[in-house]
């Protein structure tokens, strides 16, 4: 960006005289804002206003249909702390978030690996793992009831024939919740995949082709080579699951509807709850400002704690 | 070769037919769910609930007429495909602009205005939802198209990707433009655009399909059954009708995911792009 600027600068200069210099700069200026303006004014009002809207909403009583509200400083707060049903959203999303995350980086990681290398060229592959990444989770989800239903579903006629009986996945407080997180790593790991394909793809041969010298086992190549320069690529992986798993909602509202028992009532299902079916406007917002800041908190955690980048350059 | 060689040899070769093995299987796996949705979707209701291994005898329609008349299908498709359309042509509108801006003009303020861009990627939809559901309501828009489109007519996805790709683009051709008398807006229709091609499609591409298969958005921002989208319509068909119609529910998925499957086959590449330049979905 600035480099463009000390470059571009003097080569005008040589071609234009001080007066045209300056119109032209204002020129530009004004171009440029034109240019912007529409995106910003998107961006502005449905980002950055709602973003900011929140924080103001959630010190009010507001419910969706009275007109009459006030403003009632921490009480929303306040009323967070003592509800049991919230807490119990924040313990369902962290059980979901534990029981996905690591399974979809390491699925995703071990595919990206095994494409790179024996499978390169079956581009086949690629496509199938990849394919519910575009597939929508409404329709996916509706697919995936069939699959676990108790007794026309193919995952109970499958344990049927080791003679286990299955149990009625999404009706049990006890398998509703790994149900939902089994169907979000088909659906997810193809896109972690593929952003570590591109990442394991950019590592140069010339590393392997040392470490090969040295001895190295396929283990230790990938302890000492390809993990390490993964780095930066697992830091946005991780970063991009944990706030894309923390904000689940599809799966969960078309297969469980949060039930059993409230055991897969996730964050962002409850914060709908109170928003959209008990219109409770100013206690969602309370919800919605505790997630943001929670997210924001957890991506400069994770910055902190994965920044550091490897290189082995130079 | 030595002796060694050839036993390290032998095993690699036996390391790779695993990998395939085990690849092979996964990928199986997640095939499965799509290739058994059409085939159940082809099924006579008491086959389904009889053996559920059977291949359908004949290929049965009702389920799809079914399907076709629960979700209202030609409305719900129609709508789908309009807002999508609509949003992901705005946003190459929007961000070819924007990003021709940040990336080949110089003006004051250009750094912090691309920083507040880029940082609405930080901005979580899911947390703005009840702030921007009274600025539409203000607006009177809650229900209208206007609902489902306006708000994604810009992102920070496609300003960063398409800037990337504009400055690739030759200073030298910029400068001959200027030479030829061409003004930025002139450069850019005839010379960046048709070079951008390929990013601009990926752009479409992308914003169509996330546009295509969103359902929290519409969910609250629409509520008539004439501007349901598709994916409200299936979510709606199949929790009110029977628990076990599955030959139905089943035709109703295969037709919801039809559009983004056969868009995503052909124009895979251009997805994947999307994610591996900006790690952004």
């Amino acid at each position: 960006m600035s480099e463009a600027r000390t470059e571009r600068r003097p080569r005008a200069a040589l071609r234009l005289p001080p007066f045209g210099r300056l119109r032209r700069r204002i020129g530009d200026l004004v171009t440029a804002y034109l240019f912007v303006l529409p995106a910003a004014a998107v961006l502005f009002t449905f980002q950055y206003l709602p973003a900011i809207d929140i924080f103001r909403i959630s010190l009010t009583n507001r419910l969706l249909l009275r007109p009459r509200w006030g403003y009632v400083g921490l009480d929303n707060y306040e009323r967070l702390l003592n509800d049991g049903r919230f807490w119990n959203s924040v313990w369902n999303t962290f059980l979901f978030v534990v029981g996905s995350v690591p399974l979809q980086i390491a699925l995703a990681l071990a595919l990206a690996i095994a494409l790179a290398g024996p499978l390169r060229r079956a581009g086949f592959f690629r496509t199938v793992f990849f394919l519910p990444v575009a597939a929508s989770l409404v329709g996916v989800s509706v697919i995936w009831e069939w699959i676990y239903h108790p007794r026309l579903g193919v995952l109970n006629e499958l344990l049927g024939m080791i003679g286990v009986q299955g149990p009625n996945w999404l009706a049990s407080s006890t398998w509703a919740m790994p149900s939902i997180i089994l169907l979000v790593v088909w659906t997810g790991t193809g896109y972690y995949m593929v952003i570590y394909l591109a990442g394991v793809l950019d590592i140069s041969k010339e590393y392997y082709e040392a470490a090969v010298l040295d001895g190295a086992s396929r283990w230790q190549q990938f302890v000492h080579v390809t993990w390490p320069l993964l780095t930066p690529v697992t830091y946005l992986v991780i970063v991009l699951q944990v706030i894309n798993s923390f904000q689940v909602f599809t799966t969960v509202y078309v297969m469980t509807g949060g039930g059993p028992a409230r055991a897969t009532e996730v964050l962002v299902y409850y914060l709908y709850q109170r928003a959209f079916e008990s219109l409770e406007f100013g206690y969602a917002s309370a919800i919605a400002v505790v997630l943001f800041l929670f997210l924001a908190v957890l991506t400069v955690i994770i910055r902190v704690g994965y920044g550091r980048t490897v290189t082995y350059d130079r | 070769m030595t002796v060694d060689a050839a036993r390290r040899d032998w095993r690699g070769r036996l390391f790779t037919l695993l990998i395939v093995l085990v690849v092979s299987v996964l990928a199986a796996l997640w095939l499965f769910p799509f290739v058994w949705a059409v085939v159940v979707s082809f099924k006579d209701p008491s086959e389904i609930v009889t053996d559920i291994w059977a291949l359908p005898d004949r290929l049965i329609w009702d389920n799809y007429a079914s399907a076709f008349d629960g979700l209202n299908y030609v409305r719900s498709l129609g709508n789908s495909l309009f807002v999508a359309t609509s949003a992901a042509l705005l946003q190459c509108v929007t961000g070819t602009l924007a990003a021709y801006a940040f990336a080949r003009i110089v003006f004051p303020g250009r750094e912090i205005l691309f920083t507040l861009f880029l940082a609405t990627l930080m901005i979580p939809t899911t947390v703005t939802l009840t702030a921007n559901f009274l600025i539409l309501q203000n607006f009177g828009w809650i229900d209208t198209y206007a609902a489902l489109i306006v708000p994604q007519a810009a992102s920070g996805f496609a300003i960063f990707l398409l800037r990337q790709f504009f400055l690739t683009i030759p200073n030298e051709l910029q400068d001959a433009a200027r030479m030829d008398g061409a003004g930025h807006l002139r450069f850019l229709w005839h010379v960046v655009v048709p070079l951008s091609r390929p990013a601009l499609t990926t752009v479409f591409v992308f914003i169509f399909i996330t546009n295509y298969n969103e359902f929290l958005w519409p969910l609250i921002m629409t509520s008539s059954e004439d501007m349901r989208v598709i994916q409200i319509a299936l979510s709606t068909y199949t929790a009110t009708e029977g628990i076990t119609d599955f030959g139905p529910f089943m035709a109703a998925a295969v037709l919801t995911l039809l559009p983004t499957v056969i868009l995503f086959a052909f124009l895979q590449r251009a997805f994947v792009r999307g994610i591996t330049r900006t790690g952004i979905k």
